[in-house]
């Protein structure tokens, strides 16, 4: 299921790093930092946030999008809410 | 020695035309840009037609970040974006790359009519109101606020000198060029990216429905719609798109060998205050004709100097107005009246983009010296007949010299624009 989740969760990162910089398949680890790593906008993480919600049909309160970190951070998070359902 | 202002590149994205060699074509060729509108149909609009313009997305896609260009959804901003990068290059500059400093002594002035009235926000909107302001996403507050458009199109370019927007309803885009036109003389830039933007769609063009000012008679034959000057005009069609300059001090163009379109030789603008005529809606022709002689005062020419005008002239009842106007403001007689043409009859009104779309045309029409033609007038309008005669409404293309051509527009809110242009000679 977290390897599902995480090439979910790909696609959607996809659309918000820029490409030149950034190579989709090279920096996208679990390790990866989504700001300091992939280079995203802090207002991209908002957008990429609603994406997930909607991807996978849960909800993410604003105090936890703070926490968010590294992408397995996200992918875990996101496998919690989906247990919670 | 004062300073003299140049036009070293242009770039528009127009409903008959998209990117300058495109455009140019259209407008030698009276190509129409307007075609049935299917939404304006369902929706039931009394107008049908308009002017959408088409363009190449994935160039748009090689301009911006992904991460910008993802959500971008905008698009009067998208317009911009096209038209402001084209002319940028075709003035044979470079976009600053993002490791470096700005561009200190370039700037932009790039208006918006109506940046939030995109159809795009209907779904924004909806969103938000079915499932919450979160929901919107982070990309609203910069696709819908007026610097929105200049704000993405300088991510783009770099530029580091004054970058703002302005806003003047028709006279948006031609107000733009003589902001940066007045800088530059200034000595405060070398260079300004001008221009103007506006929202395509049924949001926009339904309001001007709503003030029954749209064409519908032409229903069946959209091409046929826009008919400025003509005697059964029967409103204006609408359309969108964008049109962009370069403006540039004349040492700094020759220093680096640019190629020269023209020079501003005047710009002014003035406003009715609403007053003797002049209305939210309506010119007061006394502040437009003001704006016309301050014009020819400040290239310090006469009116017979004029070759060609490039009118505003938006295929309603105000032409034949417009016409008296031009006709008192430059003091010519219906036996030597000039050339006068207008883009609208290929593109309808483009709102806040008309006067920098026309503007592109009317610097086209100098450097290569040519008259493109006006469209759709089987019968001049009675009125226009009698204050000119038929001799300078020409419905064909002539090739001829031109040395110089006043463009003007009139706005909404009584403002007016007005422009001189003259021929540059190495």
């Amino acid at each position: 299921m977290s390897h599902d989740i995480k090439d979910r969760l790909k696609s959607i990162i996809e659309n918000y790093i820029d490409e030149d910089e950034i190579d989709v398949n090279q920096e996208i680890l679990p390790d990866s930092h989504i700001i300091e790593d992939l280079g995203l906008d802090s207002f991209y993480v908002i957008d990429m946030i609603i994406d997930i919600e909607n991807e996978f049909e849960i909800t993410i309160d604003n105090d936890t999008i703070m926490t968010l970190g590294t992408i397995q951070s996200v992918i875990d998070l996101i496998s919690e809410k989906l247990q919670e359902k | 020695m004062s300073k003299r202002v140049v036009i070293t590149g242009l770039g528009v994205i127009s409903p008959n035309g998209s990117g300058l060699v495109e455009f140019e074509e259209a407008i030698r060729n009276g190509k129409s840009g307007i075609t049935y509108d299917q939404t304006m149909i369902e929706l039931n609009s009394s107008c049908h037609i308009t002017g959408r313009p088409t363009f190449d997305e994935d160039k748009l896609r090689q301009l911006l970040p992904s991460g910008l260009y993802s959500k971008l959804e905008n698009r009067a901003i998208k317009f911009a974006c096209l038209a402001g990068a084209e002319a940028w290059k075709d003035a044979g500059l470079d976009f600053t790359p993002n490791n470096e400093n700005p561009d200190w002594d370039s700037g932009m002035i790039f208006g918006v009519g109506a940046l939030a009235m995109g159809e795009f926000i209907r779904d924004k909107i909806n969103l938000g109101y079915e499932r919450g302001p979160r929901k919107i996403g982070s990309r609203m507050v910069e696709q819908t606020m007026n610097s929105g458009a200049m704000t993405y199109l300088n991510k783009i370019i770099g530029l580091g000198n004054l970058v703002a927007s302005n806003s003047n309803a028709c006279s948006t885009g031609t107000e733009a060029a003589i902001l940066g036109y007045e800088r530059i003389l200034a000595g405060k830039a070398k260079r300004m990216l001008c221009g103007s933007t506006e929202s395509e769609g049924w949001i926009i063009w339904g309001a001007f429905d709503g003030m029954r000012i749209l064409c519908s008679k032409f229903n069946d034959a959209p091409e046929k719609g826009s008919r400025p000057m003509a005697a059964d005009a029967a409103g204006l069609v609408p359309g969108a798109g964008a049109g962009a300059y370069v403006l540039e001090d004349l040492d700094s163009a020759l220093e680096r060998g640019a190629r020269i379109y023209g020079e501003i030789v005047a710009g002014q603008v003035t406003n009715g205050g609403l007053r003797n005529g002049g209305s939210i809606t309506a010119a007061n022709s006394d502040a437009t004709e003001r704006a016309i002689k301050k014009s020819l005062d400040e290239a310090n020419i006469d009116g017979d100097d004029i070759d060609l005008i490039c009118g505003h002239l938006t295929s309603t009842i105000g032409d034949p107005r417009e016409i008296a106007t031009w006709k008192r403001a430059l003091n010519r007689t219906k036996e030597n009246f000039p050339t006068i043409n207008t883009l609208k009859s290929m593109t309808g009104h483009c709102l806040g983009a008309s006067g920098s779309i026309e503007m592109v045309a009317t610097v086209l029409q100098l450097h290569k010296q040519f008259i493109h033609p006006n469209i759709n007038i089987e019968t001049l309008h009675p009125e226009i007949v009698s204050l000119i005669g038929t001799e300078p409404v020409t419905d064909r293309l002539i090739e001829r010299d031109i040395t110089y051509v006043i463009k003007a527009n009139l706005a909404f809110g009584d403002s007016n624009s007005c422009l001189i242009f003259k021929k540059w000679n190495e």
